[in-house]
């Protein structure tokens, strides 16, 4: 029940840029499961994917610094769309880094660690709707919660498998950007319902 | 006539000492807002806040001689000016209890709590229907309406903004703010500038050094330079630590605030001759604009505390008045 006007357009905009992270991270998983050959298409689709958040990233903070009367703290509404875009960021330099850096093999886990980054980005997506009411985000603060601690857990497997010994050292560091990137997008969208809840917190 | 004179000259010195303290305090309540949004800087805005004070306290008299006269009736004598400083006394020393404790309280509803229990301990008038009509339902009726009217005038504003260019609106709000911030430092100096001279011209009829319920104008003169004087010297430090206190307040917000709180404090103190505290006005203003984001903007802790607040304040204030009327008894002063 509360009084101030929720600008639509606004909402849908963040509901834009979160699906271009889902599907980011869709192309992502394919990207990490393909032979060498097919990656760098994948990578270029995942950047004009960046390209475009990065416009739809535009079009928000241009639009919260327009507007006179914001739906909730105009800080909190600044932080939840860099949070997304950093999150973006982060998969786009993972698979670029990828294609770049030529690896050959992911070591065998990666593709777990993809696979919790695009649930983590596809739940994202399918909450943000719901930014605009504030309600029953109760089971996405815990899901994002949850899979950022798996992501964390299995991050740590993968570096030690490769630093075991049995990886040479080349291949560690052509792997480990991506790796680390894929993990850092977690904790982006980690922020992202951290945010969210601050601003439930806040509002209601 | 020695006694009479000395007592009158303490009561006047610890009144303007009062009203400078409490420009001290309540500074940051006209101008927090304007300096946040950059609409004044600090120098410019303590500076339109010690003048919007000093004017206030000119513009009417009614506050002071509800003060002065509508609430106790002392006998012109050593003894009725004994009760008259009893009650200052005793105001002061619930305020220092509640600031050392970190108790909420207000001064105004303090001063006239203090005066109406030194009345009573030594058996003098106490005007029970001012008491009640100017001073008990003002003081109820004064942050309700600051709740619902500004919890109004923010859902209107809000829903005609709602399509607003910052860049094209916000310039007025600025302006907006210096106009809204203004009305509550000069609202501020009517009504506690005028508390200050109430005590003073009760003290001085007391001590029979004048007559009638009018306010002599050195009385307003020393009140408004006292609040003014103490609001531009207790601005700087509170606004230091208001940044980290105080919550976020928008644009839209400060104006809708200020402009009910301080239309309450002009209304109350010119046609109804109330004295109603300040910062219970603007607080609640504040509190009814932030309100309409829903239940969970509220600050229940300060909606309680100001509740509390309204309770304890003006009994605790007499006791610790009539206290004060038992020492000065046990002193043999009297």
């Amino acid at each position: 029940m509360a009084f101030t006007p929720k600008d639509a357009v606004l909402f849908d905009l963040y509901t834009s840029l979160a699906e271009r992270l889902a599907s980011a991270a869709r192309s992502a998983v394919e990207l990490v499961a393909a032979p060498v050959e097919t990656r760098r298409e994948l990578a270029k689709r995942i950047g004009n994917i960046e390209s475009e958040a990065d416009e739809l990233l535009g079009k928000i903070v241009r639009r919260i610094d327009d507007m006179f009367v914001t739906p909730y703290d105009r800080g909190d509404l600044q932080d939840l769309a860099n949070s997304l875009d950093d999150a973006m960021d982060a998969i786009e330099e993972a698979t670029d880094v990828a294609v770049l850096h030529r690896v050959v093999d992911f070591p065998p886990l990666a593709s777990d660690l993809v696979e919790t980054v695009r649930r983590c980005a596809e739940l994202t997506a399918s909450s943000m709707p719901r930014l605009k009411n504030l309600k029953d985000l109760e089971h996405f603060y815990i899901e994002v919660d949850r899979l950022e601690d798996e992501g964390d857990r299995i991050h740590r497997r993968i570096t030690a498998q490769l630093y075991d010994g049995s990886v040479d050292a080349m291949t560690i560091l052509r792997v480990i950007g991506t790796i680390d990137q894929f993990e850092e997008s977690l904790d982006h969208m980690a922020k992202v319902a951290r945010v969210i809840r601050t601003i439930a917190l806040k509002e209601n | 006539m020695g006694d009479a004179y000395l007592l009158v000259s303490i009561i006047i010195v610890v009144a303007l000492i009062f009203d400078y303290t409490n420009g001290f305090h309540d500074a940051a309540n006209a101008i927090a807002t304007s300096v946040e949004a950059k609409a004044l800087r600090p120098k410019q805005a303590l500076a339109l806040a010690a003048i919007g004070n000093l004017v206030g306290a000119f513009i009417s008299e009614g506050v002071a001689k509800t003060v002065g006269s509508g609430i106790i009736d002392v006998s012109a004598s050593v003894s009725g000016l004994y009760v008259v400083l009893a009650g200052v006394f005793g105001a002061i020393a619930w305020n220092m209890i509640t600031w050392w404790f970190g108790i909420p309280s207000s001064s105004s509803h303090a001063l006239i709590g203090g005066l109406v229990g030194a009345a009573l301990a030594s058996s003098e008038v106490v005007h029970w229907d001012g008491v009640i009509q100017k001073v008990l339902i003002p003081m109820i009726i004064s942050p309700v309406l600051g709740f619902s009217l500004a919890f109004g005038l923010t859902a209107l504003l809000q829903y005609i903004f709602r399509n607003a260019k910052r860049a094209v609106v916000g310039r007025y709000f600025r302006g907006a703010q210096i106009c809204s911030a203004t009305a509550m430092s000069v609202g501020h100096g009517l009504q506690d500038a005028q508390k200050t001279m109430g005590v003073m011209t009760l003290a001085l009829v007391t001590g029979g050094f004048h007559s009638g319920d009018s306010i002599p104008t050195w009385v307003k003169i020393s009140a408004a330079l006292a609040i003014a004087a103490g609001t531009y010297a207790g601005g700087w430090r509170i606004m230091k630590t208001l940044g980290k206190r105080m919550v976020h307040i928008d644009q839209l917000r400060g104006v809708a605030s200020e402009t009910v709180a301080s239309s309450i404090l002009f209304v109350l103190a010119i046609n109804f001759k109330a004295p109603i505290s300040t910062t219970h006005t603007i607080t609640s203003a504040i509190i009814g604009s932030g309100a309409t984001r829903g239940r969970k903007a509220v600050s229940w802790t300060v909606v309680s505390k100001i509740l509390m607040a309204w309770v304890i304040t003006v009994p605790m204030a007499a006791t610790s008045a009539a206290l004060m009327v038992g020492f000065i008894k046990f002193l043999g002063l009297n």
